[in-house]
């Protein structure tokens, strides 16, 4: 027991970067992500293809060769970055490329029905997006942006390997200083476990209400 | 007040409409009439610029736009936009907005298009609403309400723009038969306050009891126009005569 409170003081230090870390990539990601979300359904074939591009290469390479990516072989090319800018950046576009998927679906789940009362009513496309449709489809995709921003939690262990101080860091630090590997890395996971839980319970609550909403509606 | 000049419409290879010119007066209530696939909601969706033709010119009270296949304008155009609000449009599918209540849904058009002051919206907004017969459901959400107010709530938004016509795109074919009736009677009101319409139905008894003029349209042509007398009653085409037999019953 004794033990464990002495590791507490550094792994809950890290446990604070985890969590800066995590925030600031989801607010950055989310702006990403509406942003691509529009470039995919815009008419224009230069946003549209960059976009896609974009989504194509952060789904379809892992996020650890992503982050090795940036902190190991942008310098190359004249861009220092420091180990949890790297990270930050990192975690955003892999988690922006995801909400970019997720904000389209939801966009596109809204009726064309919605978007021609809008334009009937006089409304232009921008304003339509933001007054009707947006309104609707973020309701409809909290759920899912909240459990891509669990798996953004724990993804953010993987800094580890870029050596940004966070939750999972410090423990492999303190692990191969002191051998208590059974100690500390339960305790990691344990801390994980507690972030995770509110996230965890909103999206819950999130569901249960919008399958009240759509009872009613049919 | 409409008016429709040499309208050609392809989509992909199909030609749906083939050079349709008309002129809807101020005051006048237009019912277009035809089969399925005959292009009369296209066309109607034309008149409010939700589909954009090939070719041919539709003039709004005097503002004229000229459409050819060359310099392609989008729906999302600056010019369409801003014409849009003086022809309000009622949907077969109500498309209210859902994440709206009814008075929501009847001030949104007045506040961010007309930009009218809140209180001055929401005043004129209840006044639309209990003109349709809705009197207490300001505060219901659409999927509170039934089809048939779902569409009076519509007419209202419509209202609420103060437009200088209507149209209606088969406004009474999505309804259960028992809440047709209600929203005919609105619409009816609105016929003998002078307002211009333009209606696409399928309620032939309604068609001859409300229009001035009657349209019917098949395979993308004008077939046969004129008072709803002369239409139902002395159909001149072949096409007319057989496509009415089916309505007898009704009519």
């Amino acid at each position: 027991m004794e033990t464990i409170l002495t590791f507490l003081p550094a792994l809950l230090q890290g446990t604070l970067i985890t969590i800066e870390l995590t925030l600031l990539s989801l607010i950055i990601a989310l702006v990403i992500g509406l942003i691509t979300a529009f470039a995919r359904i815009s008419n224009n074939f230069f946003f549209n293809k960059v976009a896609g591009v974009y989504i194509s290469i952060i789904r379809g390479t892992p996020l650890l060769v992503q982050l090795m990516y940036i902190y190991f072989v942008f310098p190359e090319f004249g861009i220092k970055l420091s180990a949890f800018s790297a990270a930050l950046i990192g975690l955003s576009l892999y988690e922006g490329a995801y909400l970019a998927e997720i904000f389209r679906a939801g966009i596109k789940s809204i009726g064309k029905g919605q978007l021609e009362a809008a334009y009937a009513i006089g409304m232009n496309y921008s304003m339509a997006m933001r007054r009707i449709i947006l309104p609707q489809a973020i309701k409809n995709v909290l759920p899912p942006i909240g459990n891509s921003a669990i798996l953004l939690l724990k993804n953010s262990s993987l800094a580890a390997v870029i050596a940004v101080n966070e939750l999972m860091h410090t423990g492999e630090n303190l692990a191969t200083t002191t051998f208590r590997n059974i100690e500390i890395f339960t305790l990691v996971a344990i801390i994980y476990w507690i972030l995770h839980y509110p996230m965890d319970r909103v999206v819950n609550l999130l569901e249960r209400r919008m399958s009240n909403d759509s009872g009613q509606r049919h | 007040m409409i008016q429709v000049k040499d309208i050609k419409k392809s989509f992909h290879q199909t030609e749906v409409l083939k050079n349709i010119s008309f002129q809807v007066e101020q005051g006048e209530v237009v019912v277009i009439i035809g089969p399925s696939g005959s292009g009369k909601s296209t066309l109607l969706r034309m008149m409010n610029f939700l589909e954009i033709p090939d070719e041919g010119q539709i003039i709004i009270d005097s503002k004229k736009i000229h459409f050819d296949r060359k310099r392609r304008k989008h729906r999302n155009d600056a010019e369409i936009c801003s014409l849009r609000s003086d022809v309000s449009m009622v949907f077969q599918n109500f498309n209210l907005f859902e994440h709206k209540t009814a008075l929501g849904n009847v001030i949104e058009g007045s506040i961010m298009v007309r930009k009218m002051a809140k209180e001055k919206a929401i005043h004129q907004g209840k006044e639309f609403l209990q003109k349709v017969g809705l009197e207490g459901k300001e505060n219901n959400y659409p999927h509170e309400l039934s089809g048939g107010q779902k569409q009076r709530v519509a007419i209202a938004r419509a209202l609420a723009m103060r437009p200088k016509a209507i149209l209606f795109d088969e406004p009474t074919s999505a309804l259960d038969p028992e809440l047709v009736g209600e929203v005919l009677a609105v619409i009816k009101k609105l016929a003998e306050e002078g307002m211009t319409m333009v209606i696409v139905t399928h309620e032939m008894g309604f068609a001859k009891e409300v229009g001035d003029r009657v349209i019917f349209m098949d395979g993308g042509y004008i077939v046969e126009s004129g008072p709803p007398k002369k239409v139902f009653e002395n159909p001149e085409s072949e096409r007319l005569k057989q496509f009415l037999s089916r309505f007898s019953n009704v009519v």
